[in-house]
């Protein structure tokens, strides 16, 4: 069985290595019509194979392909904050067959260090696929228990509470806290960490206080009982995890759009019929049982926007991006 | 059976006094840490408060950097004009060592233009020319390393050239 | 306990469990002895062909493959100075030179069986001591973890031979070239004059071109000059039984070691190769022997470094906390067959930790048979004409830096560093403290300012903390070494 694999998947990247080489061929003739798709499709992710967003689309490819006949290839291209992604995208024919995916991090990236450089109308936002909230968390033993303890303790010691959460300043996550420290008028310590799990090792170590996350790193440690959570930053509670109230609820105005998101997007000027197309196809492909077992494990939630919606909403949370960096002072 | 080309050796020699390379050395990293020291400024003045800024490290990096080769830079003055040290650093067959990093400039620097089986074939025959190579192993060889790494990266690894 | 490790060997009664372990060991060591594909590039490359067989088989195969990789990692390192990983790189200081004088067949077996005593014993530590030492691992805050990489960057004071001045130097120019892209707490990008640079210089990029294609230059200097034949194997074991039992204590402290610091999530392979080699030439009776071909120094890196290996894998079955990238990757493979990594995975899922600890140990002969074998035909590649091996090697590690990340970038990072290492290797400039200040600089710094933001703006928070004390007075002496030599020198 594993041989007869192997043997599949050498036939699989041959045919891929024939195809590369007649591709300028394939799209130009693929442009003239709208309909998607007319050859294989290539996927440009900005992270290395292996990440949370390269398995998401490895895992969706599996349902996706058959699907629609055609192969997906997924091009790793990661590097400059995003930049090498959407530095390959932006240049290609809109034929909806050079894609990408990309979180919130591409719209702070454009308002940040890569304004100027790429721009939201560089791109067609075709689709959203996930959404994914933060958590506030702590370790299981903690006298914080909720929100307003955090708050309590925040004041009480005048800004001395530690938060540990992905990224420098500026980030998704580093918003989040931002927006609810400004609702409550109390400052907090933000300590920025590169990857997911040395945020939850420090706080399990207790070298930060609280800790902030999306919820797919995290449900493994809730199930063994070694965190629980404070607050949700999002409209209403997550269903893994229903004992747990959102901050709107505990009383503190956050705006509740701020979620983290994982969409597709193309070059500028795909046709809408195209864009729509696209959509609906992975929409479709996440119904199936083998990628709605992986999602309900990594703990995501689906989305569903299609092009009009998630344009809107790309516009809407880049807006609210810029508020929140012109106010963190990243922004000037 | 090898051709190795059989001009003689030194008249591709290049010595130079050790301490002379190691004056140009460390005027040149001098020059650089200075830019760098230039570039920290800036970042150093975005410290916020009490804490270590994004400056704080590279203005270390600077100074000590800076220090270092100032030194090195005024010992090997000294060695130069005392002219105590006899040591010398050879450059054998510069002209090769030259003529190959051209090719890898030239042609690593386009690979992905190139593709991986024309960028590997004119890359290993400058190589293999400058090492001495002359014969029908120039023509026959470059192509089938090219066809080996073609295989092993882009069929069996699926490296993608654009 | 015992009855789930009955459980883990029963586990290989499945001949595709089983049939996953050799195919993993065979591309691990391809993988691993290519320069610039390293067990984080084979481990991601092999998940897509793991998607329909049975988790066990996927899991198998992965950390036999990554375990493969780190084996393979020494054989170019060794043959052609071209480390692929950072951890392999102590091994070429041995290594190759032992090449160059015509012993590579000895290089490659002492480096295989050492990485086989290495996992061995590792993974003995690992079924005991996994958890517990998980659980410990997490008292690592980021004071500590600054002394750790200070402690690490004080190895430069036993590596590097020579001038006290270029030694600083060159770990200067390392520390600066680390600090090159986005900065992690602020995000105000440093010294990064294109997007390309936000996210730092490229590690496995930089050390082919300073090891590997500087030495590409070396051989066209000497290509008039006819190699060392290397001498003939006559069998696959040609080092004496007696060779390993002289370096027993090299090789149980360094697997001790490789062990130790591959737990700590975030330090890995590479640091522990470095340590134990320092540690090895440290208690040594021929330390002079070190960097023209001892065989400690090539036992001590490559049973540290396989030994890291199980390691990792321990907070990683203990917690869900993967303590490398490669581990981190693993754990997105288990992910996609439904198995959530996390500290119930001894409770919910106790075959997939047992059945890797059973698999670690199945693969040792494995391996080492592979290797052995292997070592008799590769050793070869020390005959091939200079000039076909310069080309070679040119060829890979340019494709291989371009793989790495699909784009060119590392490409133009990998020539820049091999004009670099070759004009620093004229001038007598060391590599070994470029290379330890790269891997460890954005550790030392992101750690510092961590430290600080937590305690207040309190500098002292280094010295109040016994673990960071600790590693910080290591630290502390071992730069201090080197002075009261110079200072003693002069009296």
């Amino acid at each position: 069985m594993m041989i007869h694999k192997l043997f599949k998947n050498t036939g699989k990247f041959l045919s891929i290595a024939t195809i590369a080489l007649s591709a300028t061929v394939a799209t130009s003739s693929a442009y003239a019509e709208s309909d998607w798709p007319t050859g294989p499709v290539k996927m440009i992710m900005h992270t290395k194979a292996g990440g949370s967003a390269d398995v998401f689309i490895r895992t969706l490819a599996k349902s996706l392909e058959p699907q629609i006949g055609q192969e997906i290839i997924v091009i790793n291209s990661p590097g400059g904050g995003g930049a090498s992604q959407m530095g390959r995208i932006r240049p290609a024919d809109p034929d909806g067959l050079t894609l990408g995916i990309n979180t919130l991090t591409h719209f702070t990236g454009m308002l940040t260090n890569l304004k100027g450089t790429f721009a939201l109308d560089d791109f067609s936002w075709i689709a959203s696929t996930q959404e994914d909230a933060i958590i506030f968390f702590v370790k299981e033993d903690s006298d914080i228990k909720n929100i307003d303890d955090l708050i309590a303790k925040a004041r009480s010691n005048n800004g001395s509470i530690s938060i540990g959460g992905f990224g420098p300043i500026g980030s998704m996550q580093n918003i989040g806290m931002s927006m609810l420290a400004k609702s409550a008028g109390v400052d907090l310590k933000w300590v920025g960490f590169n990857a997911t799990p040395d945020i939850i090792s420090a706080l399990l170590g207790g070298h930060v206080d609280v800790g902030i996350s999306n919820l797919g790193a995290l449900k493994s440690f809730f199930d063994a009982d070694r965190i629980k959570g404070l607050g949700v930053l999002g409209e209403k509670r997550l269903s893994s995890l229903p004992d747990v109230a959102t901050i709107t609820e505990q009383g503190y105005d956050v705006d509740n759009s701020w979620l983290q998101v994982r969409g597709v997007f193309g070059p500028a000027n795909i046709p809408m019929e195209t864009q729509q197309k696209i959509a609906d196809a992975f929409h479709k492909a996440m119904q199936s049982d083998y990628y709605q077992q992986y999602a309900r494990a990594a703990g995501v939630e689906d989305s569903l926007m299609g092009p009009e919606a998630y344009t809107t909403f790309v516009k809407k949370i880049s807006k609210i991006a810029k508020v929140q960096l012109e106010e963190a002072g990243v922004l000037k | 059976m090898k051709k190795i080309n059989d001009t003689p050796t030194s008249e591709h020699q290049f010595r130079l006094p050790f301490s002379v390379l190691e004056v140009i050395i460390s005027v040149a990293v001098l020059i650089i840490g200075i830019f760098y020291l230039i570039e920290t400024l800036p970042l150093a003045s975005m410290a916020s408060g009490s804490q270590v800024g994004p400056g704080g490290f590279p203005l270390g990096i600077a100074i000590i950097t800076v220090t270092l080769t100032s030194m090195l830079l005024i010992s090997s003055v000294i060695k130069l004009l005392k002219q105590t040290d006899s040591h010398h650093v050879t450059f054998h067959r510069f002209i090769y060592v030259l003529i190959s990093t051209g090719v890898i400039v030239l042609i690593g620097g386009n690979l992905e233009s190139l593709g991986a089986f024309f960028s590997t074939w004119i890359m290993a025959t400058g190589i293999m020319f400058c090492c001495g190579e002359r014969g029908l192993r120039l023509l026959i060889l470059p192509p089938c390393i090219g066809a080996t790494i073609y295989v092993i990266f882009v069929i069996a690894l699926g490296v993608y050239f654009p | 306990m015992f009855d789930n490790l009955v459980m883990g060997f029963h586990a290989f009664a499945d001949p595709y469990v089983f049939l996953g372990l050799l195919v993993g060991a065979f591309l691990g060591y391809l993988i691993g002895a290519i320069p610039g594909l390293g067990p984080t590039l084979g481990v991601s490359l092999l998940i897509p062909f793991t998607y329909s067989v049975d988790p066990l088989v996927a899991v198998v195969t992965l950390v036999s493959l990554y375990a493969a990789a780190e084996y393979g990692g020494a054989i170019s390192a060794i043959l052609i100075n071209s480390p692929g990983t950072a951890a392999a790189v102590a091994t070429s200081w041995d290594g190759y030179p032992l090449t160059q004088k015509g012993k590579a067949g000895v290089a490659l077996n002492i480096s295989i069986i050492s990485s086989g005593i290495g996992i061995f014993i590792s993974t003995i530590l690992l079924f005991f001591t996994a958890v517990p030492l998980s659980e410990f691992a997490l008292n690592f805050g980021p004071e500590a973890y600054f002394s750790l990489a200070l402690m690490g960057l004080s190895l430069v004071s036993i590596f590097a031979s020579g001038s006290l001045i270029k030694g600083g130097i060159a770990m200067m120019i390392g520390l600066g070239l680390a600090t090159i892209g986005l900065d992690a707490q602020t995000g105000v990008p440093r010294f990064a004059f294109n997007p390309e640079f936000f996210e730092g210089l490229p590690l496995v990029p930089a050390l082919l071109g300073l090891f590997a294609l500087s030495e590409v230059l070396f051989m066209i200097e000497q290509s008039r000059q006819e190699p060392h034949k290397s001498s003939t194997m006559s069998g696959i074991f040609v080092v004496p039984f007696n060779v390993y039992y002289k370096l027993k204590y090299t090789l149980l402290r360094s697997s001790l070691i490789g062990y130790i610091i591959g737990i700590i999530p975030g330090a890995g392979a590479s640091i522990a190769s470095f340590l134990s080699y320092g540690v090895a030439k440290r208690v040594s009776k021929t330390p002079d022997e070190f960097g023209k071909g001892s065989l400690e120094g090539i036992s001590a890196s490559e049973s540290a470094n396989n030994a890291a290996v199980s390691g990792a894998l321990a907070p990683l079955l203990a917690l869900g906390i993967p303590g490398s990238p490669t581990t981190a990757i693993i754990i997105g493979a288990l992910m996609i067959h439904g198995i959530q990594p996390g500290p119930l995975l001894f409770t919910m899922n106790p075959e997939v930790p047992f059945t890797i600890f059973a698999s670690l140990w199945i693969s040792v002969p494995i391996m080492v048979l592979i290797g052995l074998l292997g070592a008799k035909y590769w050793a070869k590649v020390a005959d091939v004409p200079r000039s076909i091996l310069a080309a070679i090697v040119t060829c890979i590690c340019l494709m291989g830096a371009y793989s790495s990340e699909n784009s060119m970038f590392p490409v133009y990072i990998t020539i820049a560093f091999g004009l670099l290492g070759y004009i620093f290797r004229k001038a007598d400039i060391p590599l070994a403290p470029i290379v330890l200040a790269l891997v460890l600089g954005e550790m030392l710094e992101t750690n510092f300012r961590r430290a600080v933001v937590i305690s207040g703006g309190d500098y002292w928070v280094f010295f109040q903390k016994p673990l960071s004390l600790i590693l910080l007075s290591v630290a502390i002496i071992s730069f201090l070494i080197p002075f009261v030599k110079w200072i003693r020198s002069k009296i």
